[in-house]
């Protein structure tokens, strides 16, 4: 037996999983992709195999389970749709947690029972990126409840039902929860490289009144708390990325079986099967780096380095294992009649929609040199 | 590198073209999946669709070195319309050039270096790519006609080319010495067209299907001899490298000036991109590896134009543009942060059309075993 050893009930969540996948989403999911949607009737057997909510307490309609066995559901999902993926990290890790942690009791009452019901919530994604002479946050003046202005990127923008929103004050960050149909606030789409089925949006508002009644954590907790929900939802990126990587080996060893040059199968070729093994290797490595997160997560002890670690490794290993899975394919790879290019530009986008690469080592960094 | 004065006047030329005229279109290129039919007249007026090609021959008589410019600047704005240039002067152009008997020149390279006429070149098929001697299309003789069946895949301009070279087998048991080079032109009976790929990236360039059924050419389209036609793909190609490592090049450079843009004009965490030192790290890297392929690519240009064996060259030049391009391409995304991944910057929509460079013309993994052999002797 290896070091991950998997519960009674998370291999059943694996297998679940698997079956769905197989039989509902992997014969639409490149389809789905191009269109950029995700069908209702796809989400509505999600939230009712209880996934939506896999990790919200069970007094809220939820599953009650934890960081490991939303990975292993994410890894499963991510093999065949990654955009999927990501509504359930950005649903379970982001929102809900944010809301089990710092809702009041009728907030949990009212937000987490919807989502545990299949209801989506939205995030919108601070960034510390000023652009010259747009305004791409919200900041908060003194006496100002009037809020003009725009989120570039907004998680689950697409679908949600009510999204929460980080707005910048003088000390910190407030965290809002503003309902889909708030009066001054407008979901405008935005053209992403890939998770295009995953709703991917701005947001834009124009003299939207948030006042201490939207507001979900005040400026003095706001940082601590979407530092958490970000670690959080980093396991679950690393966890897509693992899926991915898993998916562009699959198709590679199918393709390369089949496809014949030079009269034999070009996986007789070692140039081929060096590939292989290097994309064998990053899902092994990935794998364990992202249980050990988890692992570490729900343990609640000292987990902040290796989620880390576990996102650069994931996701960088998912971008160049894609990349590999489209120089298998060659002239086939580069077009939408195969998965590998989707599974390029999903991995390409989950390796930048949390801290960039860049950030991430500097903070390894920094508790090194503590 | 050091380049004389009338490259360097030249490249400032095609730089203000590029930046006024395609930049402007790229990314309504891309996103509708346009052909940029305006784009193409505009390089028509300026003489640019067969800069190699001798001017009595309709071209511009200016060497490699140039073209090569030329391509480089048109895609470091815009991969898709580099691609077109690329294919029409490399791949529809070349073929006649070099293969071409006096008439042939005169009846389609003429119109083709004037830019009248769209060249492309049929060469891989759907169980043909990097084994491209494994040719299943057929020309069999029959009276004064070839009679042509077969399929052509990933052909670049395929179907809004009006003059087609394609290689067919006139007995596919000689392998490749029972390989010709034939054109086919536009509207032909029995020659039709598939479906056009839906790509990753370069969405503004065609790649299309080309089905001959029963189609019948005269004799007088055959290039070359009967068993030719290996020769002349091979010769095609090894030039061909050289423009799509100018292109893949040329991606690399507009990677690098638009992270260099970026990082100068925005902050983050409250201080300019550029004062980072990773940022600098990355921009340092990206520019030194982005001036090595130049060097490469421009080699190899230079002694195609002094008529010396640039084989091992134009696959280095390929194979390392290409790899540095789509390092400089992540960099670049990175630089950007998450909105690197939105098309509200171009970085993301270069690492798409960067890809294939990697592949079309020979994949990597075929340049390194074109350089080994070079380097190790048969």
């Amino acid at each position: 037996m290896g070091l991950i050893e998997m519960s009674s009930e998370q291999k059943l969540i694996k297998s679940e999983v698997k079956k769905f996948t197989n039989a509902e989403l992997e014969p639409i999911a490149s389809d789905i992709e191009k269109d950029c949607r995700l069908p209702s009737e796809i989400l509505k057997k999600l939230a009712q195999m209880g996934l939506f909510g896999l990790t919200i307490p069970e007094k809220y309609g939820g599953s009650g389970l934890d960081a490991s066995s939303l990975s292993i559901a994410l890894e499963e999902f991510s093999k065949s749709c990654a955009s999927l993926g990501l509504i359930l990290v950005v649903n379970n890790c982001i929102v809900a947690n944010l809301l089990t942690r710092y809702g009041s009791p009728q907030i949990k009452e009212e937000y987490l029972k919807r989502i545990s019901q299949g209801g989506i919530g939205g995030y919108g994604l601070y960034s510390d990126t000023e652009i010259a002479g747009k305004t791409n946050a919200l900041i908060a003046e003194k006496d100002n409840l009037h809020f003009s202005g725009r989120i570039d990127l907004v998680l689950n923008g697409g679908a949600a039902d009510f999204c929460i929103i980080p707005v910048k004050s003088e000390r910190g960050i407030v965290l809002h929860l503003v309902n889909r149909d708030a009066a001054g606030i407008n979901y405008v789409p935005v053209e992403t490289m890939g998770m295009r089925s995953a709703g991917i949006t701005s947001l834009e508002f124009q003299g939207v009144k948030l006042g201490t009644e939207s507001c979900l954590v005040g400026e003095d907790g706001g940082l601590e708390a979407i530092q958490r929900a970000h670690d959080f939802a980093h396991i679950g990126y690393a966890a897509i990325a693992l899926g991915l990587t898993e998916a562009s080996l699959e198709a590679s060893i199918k393709y390369a079986k089949e496809r014949r040059q030079f009269g034999r199968a070009i996986c007789e070729f070692p140039m081929i099967q060096d590939i292989l093994a290097e994309i064998k290797i990053c899902i092994e490595k990935s794998r364990l780096l992202v249980h050990d997160a988890a692992h570490r997560f729900d343990k609640e002890e000292g987990y902040g380095m290796i989620v880390r670690i576990a996102c650069l490794t994931s996701c960088g290993g998912a971008v160049s294992a894609a990349l590999k899975a489209i120089q298998i394919h060659g002239g086939y790879g580069y077009t939408k009649d195969y998965p590998v290019e989707r599974y390029f530009r999903d991995a390409k986008s989950i390796q930048l929609l949390g801290e960039s690469p860049v950030d991430l080592r500097a903070k390894i960094a920094k508790e090194l040199l503590v | 590198m050091i380049l004389d004065e009338k490259h360097e006047e030249f490249r400032a030329r095609i730089r203000d073209f590029a930046t006024r005229e395609v930049e402007p279109r790229s990314r309504e290129l891309d996103r509708k999946g346009e052909f940029p039919w305006d784009l193409v007249k505009r390089m028509r007026e300026l003489g640019l669709l067969a800069i190699y090609v001798p001017k009595e021959y309709g071209g511009a008589g200016l060497d490699t070195l140039y073209y090569s410019i030329a391509v480089e600047e048109i895609g470091r704005v815009c991969g898709s319309t580099g691609i077109f240039l690329a294919a029409h002067s490399s791949l529809g152009v070349f073929p006649v050039y070099y293969a071409g008997n006096e008439a042939q020149k005169k009846k389609w390279l003429v119109p083709m270096a004037k830019g009248e006429k769209i060249g492309s070149f049929g060469l891989t098929e759907p169980d043909a790519g990097s084994d491209a001697a494994a040719t299943k299309t057929t020309a069999i003789q029959e009276g004064d006609e070839y009679v042509v069946n077969g399929v052509k895949r990933f052909i670049t301009s395929g179907s809004v080319a009006d003059v087609i070279v394609f290689t067919a087998t006139q007995d596919p048991s000689k392998g490749y010495h029972g390989i010709s080079a034939f054109v086919v032109e536009k509207g032909t009976p029995g020659f039709t067209y598939g479906k056009d790929e839906e790509k990753l990236g370069l969405h503004g360039s065609i790649t299309s299907e080309l089905l001959f059924e029963d189609c019948r050419i005269p004799k007088g389209n055959i290039l070359g001899k009967e068993g030719d036609g290996f020769k002349i793909f091979m010769e095609t190609l090894d030039g061909g490298r050289i423009s799509i490592g100018a292109l893949a090049l040329g991606i690399a450079q507009g990677a690098l000036d638009a992270s260099v843009e970026f990082a100068k004009r925005n902050k983050r965490a409250g201080k300019p991109i550029y004062k980072a030192q990773s940022t600098q790290s990355m921009i340092a890297e990206m520019a030194t590896e982005v001036e090595a392929a130049r060097l490469l690519v421009y080699q190899a240009a230079a002694l195609k134009d002094a008529g010396l064996p640039y084989l091992k060259e134009a696959a280095m030049a390929k194979y390392y543009a290409s790899t540095i391009g789509m390092k400089a391409a992540s960099m670049a995304i990175e630089i950007h942060g998450m909105l690197g991944i939105t098309d509200m910057y171009p970085v993301e929509r270069f690492i798409r059309d960067e890809k294939l460079m990697e592949i079309g013309e020979g994949t990597s993994e075929i340049q390194k075993i074109v350089i080994a052999r070079q380097i190790l002797g048969k």
